[in-house]
């Protein structure tokens, strides 16, 4: 079975859909900034703004809708977010790539970061509506190691 | 939370020696005999079925009324089981999939997650409102009614007399159930409703109890169905009518019995068309035609009758919205009829491409396994969902409403139809138990998907297969991913863990360890061997082994049983000459070595002009002045001659090839044995590739050091240069050290304003 398409659904805890998953590269430059690699199943997102937000995306067709990408950084702000220090950091928006094997690549960047101390990272992306949603990050650079957020885990802290 | 496990981890890498008991084996290469079991009369050593192998066969004749007005199925249905295990059997078991949308269902019970994580439907689900689940209203044979007992999904029949070994059981159960609405609640069967022009378009599948497997490694499989972990059926031949709404079309497994009766002779006509059609496929019923009959609404209704041999389950789709069209794909066994069935919802996407994915599908896998043994194999439109049945299946893809698409859309339908279409190879045919396993059909289909949609179209951009990507999914921590060989039902990342990743393990084996020629025989022996039995892992992987003469204990092991990743460095390069002894030769070499230096030396350079004491006086000069240490003394040449005369002829070639050696040092660092494949790049820039397999690190599994010999000098190495171990870690596949740019940086350094649009067919039509 697969699904490529738009489906997940809560009442059967049924999966015809087979992802599930987002992986985040954050990588913590020698130059010290922040370089961060979302990636996405496209449809899953698609699917979980009709869901949430009554909105089709429509990632990558001439229809995509005009602030998409702002919307996209939006929810990504509220799922997700990197404590530095025990301050939350600011990450800009430098776009996306929406390719033809589905998989969907949003860059975000924070330009210099302070010397780190302790760290807490957010990621409930998806969860909501994806009760088996599990959200990798790879921590690159010095910090090598990397972990896995889902819906009852969806903070971690290191010092 | 893991407060200091970042520091920690670094420490004990390579990870697995920890908490091991040190006086066992747990080198990488050990046999795998403690993991997968025993050989014996219904399995043997060599992977193939044993002599005393048998499988139970379960017959059904089906009676199916449709309820158009309350979308409601209800059903008569006579089994017969035929017992050909050598095992008494007090009860028989079936499945009643449908309960899973019960009311009581336990699957609703055994969810986990805090009230956090819930949101206005998954409370709803706390009560779910639709009356799903099968009601069961009569099981009785030619005796009276049956004892029966409804275990969730799950329904025993108490037999008064144990079947014997050879023995038969007619039995009849009638039932009715709700068709979920598959749009809002979801599923793998259900309808879809139209509301434009008021029509339903049902896929429906596990709609009758289902007789489980009995077998030599489960006994019954009677594990409940919970959702993730599908069906594990037995083989038997069917025999369904369905009763629908006069003006309905039916798609089915199996034969259409009275086309004659059902069909209108222009349908007919067409239909007989299309049998001999290859290239083009021939409308049975047109999107005209198709537009026209979805105003319908005839009274009555009419029965379709389908046949079907050899199948383990049986699916059906029905709507007054279908158009149908069909083309034959020759065989040397046989012809079988491409067919495909859609709303014009599903145009224009649908007519160009279904039916001739699902040819091209039958085509590359015969080619790897064995010709398709059924009459028709059939592409249902189906929104969002991709859903496999033996000869039939329900797959996504959607234009938009103004009839363009994006080229992910064309190419997610394309994939989707590959897809399911292959099911019928692995699991409909090659029998494997996807309760249990779900990498045994997902995996070996994604795998073949891979080599399909790489045939159908150059650089198709398929979303699994090469080695590169399931790299992000396989280097991170291990906490939260399992090894392949995890029960369905368990396995944490659905889509990575039984599909990506033995799709990429099959690839890796057969384009990097096996190679084509070893592994597709292999394959194509274990499809043949298992083709309409029920195989088990061992099955598989004894046949590879045994077919083609490679111990692949340690790939199993690696890549199957655990979760391992590659990251195999190149940790240090030393150059080394051979000392040939020949006293002109290493003194000239000296000589050389000195002048460089002195001229190096900052001091010399500058004081090359001036007048030394000694350039001025003569007197203070001597024997030294003039004496040349880099010359060759009588006494050298002597010993130099001695030297040569007690060479071997060997030897003496191998000294006057005056070769370059390189000690280079590895380790191991992701803990999966790999191959270890080099590009050598010499001062000339000439390349040699060498590929030494991963045997080389049979003694130790983490460090090894070897030498390599070569004429020329070395520029530069790589490891792993065509992308095809799925090495985690590029930085140190390098030498010298050369940093790749991450795809961060790609990103933030390419054109942003040449970005193509995806749909710019769309463009096209709006101007
Ligand atoms: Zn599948």
């Amino acid at each position: 079975m697969i699904n490529s398409f738009l489906s997940i659904y809560l009442l059967f805890n049924f999966a015809i859909h087979e992802h599930y998953t987002t992986i985040t590269n954050i990588n913590f430059s020698p130059e010290k900034n922040i370089e961060i690699v979302m990636e996405f199943t496209a449809h899953d997102l698609e699917y979980y703004f009709e869901k949430e937000y009554h909105k089709e995306l429509k990632l990558g067709s001439i229809n995509e809708l005009k602030d998409s990408d702002s919307l996209i950084f939006e929810y990504i702000s509220n799922h997700f977010y990197i404590k530095l220090n025990n301050s939350k950091i600011t990450l800009s928006y430098l776009g996306k790539e929406v390719n033809n094997d589905e998989s969907l690549l949003i860059y975000l960047e924070k330009k210099s970061f302070k010397n780190l101390k302790s760290l807490e990272i957010l990621n409930d992306l998806l969860c909501k509506h994806f009760p088996n949603q599990q959200n990798i990050v790879h921590l690159e650079g010095n910090l090598k190691n990397s972990f896995i957020f889902n819906s009852k885990e969806t903070i971690h802290k290191f010092k | 939370m893991k407060l200091y496990l970042f520091k920690i981890t670094l420490l004990f890498i390579p990870i697995g020696l920890l908490g091991q008991n040190p006086n066992l084996n747990y080198n990488k290469f050990k046999q795998l005999k403690e993991e997968i079991a025993t050989p014996n009369n219904y399995r043997t050593a060599s992977g193939a079925p044993g002599h005393e192998y048998y499988q139970n066969e379960a017959n059904y004749v089906m009676n199916l009324m449709s309820n158009d007005q309350e979308q409601k199925i209800t059903g008569e249905e006579t089994i017969t089981y035929v017992n050909n295990s050598p095992d008494q059997l007090e009860y028989l078991w079936l499945q009643l999939d449908q309960n899973k949308r019960a009311q009581n269902s336990e699957s609703f019970i055994i969810r986990t997650g805090g009230i956090k994580s819930m949101n206005t439907r998954s409370i709803k689900q706390l009560d779910p409102d639709f009356e799903g689940g099968f009601n069961i209203t009569e099981v009785k044979n030619k005796g009276g009614e049956l004892d029966y007992v409804i275990n969730h999904t799950m329904m025993r029949i108490n037999l008064k007399k144990p079947l014997q070994p050879g023995g038969e059981f007619e039995f009849s159960i009638k039932w009715w159930y709700n068709i979920n609405n598959r749009m809002e609640i979801g599923g793998r069967s259900g309808y879809e409703y139209f509301e434009k022009d008021d029509n339903y378009l049902y896929t429906i599948a596990q709609f009758f109890p289902r007789m489980c497997v009995y077998n030599d490694v489960e006994g019954w499989q009677n594990k409940q169905f919970l959702g993730q972990g599908e069906f594990t059926l037995p083989f038997g031949d069917y025999e369904v009518n369905i009763t629908v709404p006069t003006d309905h079309v039916v798609s089915a497994t199996g034969e259409l019995v009275n086309a004659s009766e059902i069909l209108n002779s222009k349908q007919l006509e067409r239909f007989e068309a299309a049998k001999k059609s290859e290239n083009e496929p021939v409308f049975i019923i047109n999107e005209k035609e198709a537009t026209k009959n979805e105003k319908n609404r005839k009274k009555g209704m009419k029965t379709w009758q389908f046949k079907a041999e050899n199948v383990r389950d049986f699916g059906w789709a029905s709507s007054r919205k279908f158009i149908w069209d069909a083309m034959v794909v020759k065989q040397e066994t046989g012809d079988v009829l491409a067919m495909s069935f859609y709303p014009k919802e599903g145009n224009p996407l649908w007519e160009q491409y279904s039916t001739k994915a699902v040819a091209q599908t039958l085509k590359t896998y015969s080619r790897h396994t064995f010709d398709y043994p059924y009459p028709v194999a059939i592409s249902v439109h189906s929104k969002w969902i991709g859903m496999e049945y033996p000869m039939i299946c329900f797959n996504g893809g959607r234009p938009e409403s103004d009839g363009t698409y994006s080229e992910r859309t064309k190419y997610g339908m394309i994939s989707v139809i590959i897809h399911e279409v292959g099911h019928n190879y692995f699991p409909m045919i090659i029998n494997s138990d996807e309760r249990q396993w779900t990498w045994m059909d997902e995996g070996l289909n994604t795998f073949l998907q891979f080599i399909t949609e790489q045939e159908f179209q150059d650089d198709y951009p398929s979303r699994r297969g090469p080695a590169y990507k399931i790299v992000n999914y396989m280097k991170g921590n291990k906490e939260n991913i399992s090894p392949i060989m995890t029960n369905s039902e368990s396995i944490h990342q659905f889509g990575n863990n039984a599909y990506g990743k033995p799709a990429t393990a099959m690839n890796i084996l057969r384009e990097t360890i096996m190679g084509r020629e070893l592994f597709d025989y292999a394959f194509k022996c274990y499809a043949n061997r298992w083709m309409f039995k029920h195989p088990s892992p061992e099955d598989l992987f004894r046949t590879m082994e045994d077919a083609s003469a490679i111990d692949l204990d340690w790939f199993w092991r690696g890549w199957f049983y655990t979760t391992d990743h590659v990251d195999i460095s190149i940790d240090e390069i030393k150059h080394y000459k051979i000392n040939n002894q020949n006293p002109e030769l290493n003194k000239k070499d000296l000589e050389e070595k000195f002048i460089e230096i002195k001229k190096k030396d900052i001091s010399n350079q500058k004081n090359s002009n001036n007048e030394t004491y000694m350039d001025k006086d003569e007197k203070l000069k001597d024997f030294y002045t003039e004496y040349n240490p880099f010359k060759v003394t009588k006494n050298e040449e002597k010993k130099y001659k001695k030297f040569k005369e007690n060479l071997s002829e060997e030897e003496s070639e191998i000294l006057e090839e005056n070769l370059n050696f390189y000690e280079i040092k590895f380790s191991n660092k992701g803990g999966l044995v790999m191959p270890i494949i080099l590009d050598f790049e010499f001062t000339d820039e000439t390349h040699e590739v060498l590929r030494i397999p991963a045997e080389i690190w049979q003694t130790n599994n983490f460090k090894i050091t070897k030498v390599f010999a070569f004429k020329k000098e070395l520029k530069q190495v790589e490891l792993d240069p065509y992308l095809e171990t799925a090495d985690t870690e590029r930085k140190n596949n390098y030498w010298p050290n050369k940093i790749e740019p991450t795809k961060f940086e790609l990103y933030k350094y390419k054109d942003r304003h040449s970005k193509p649009s995806s749909n710019p067919m769309q463009k096209k039509s709006k101007k």
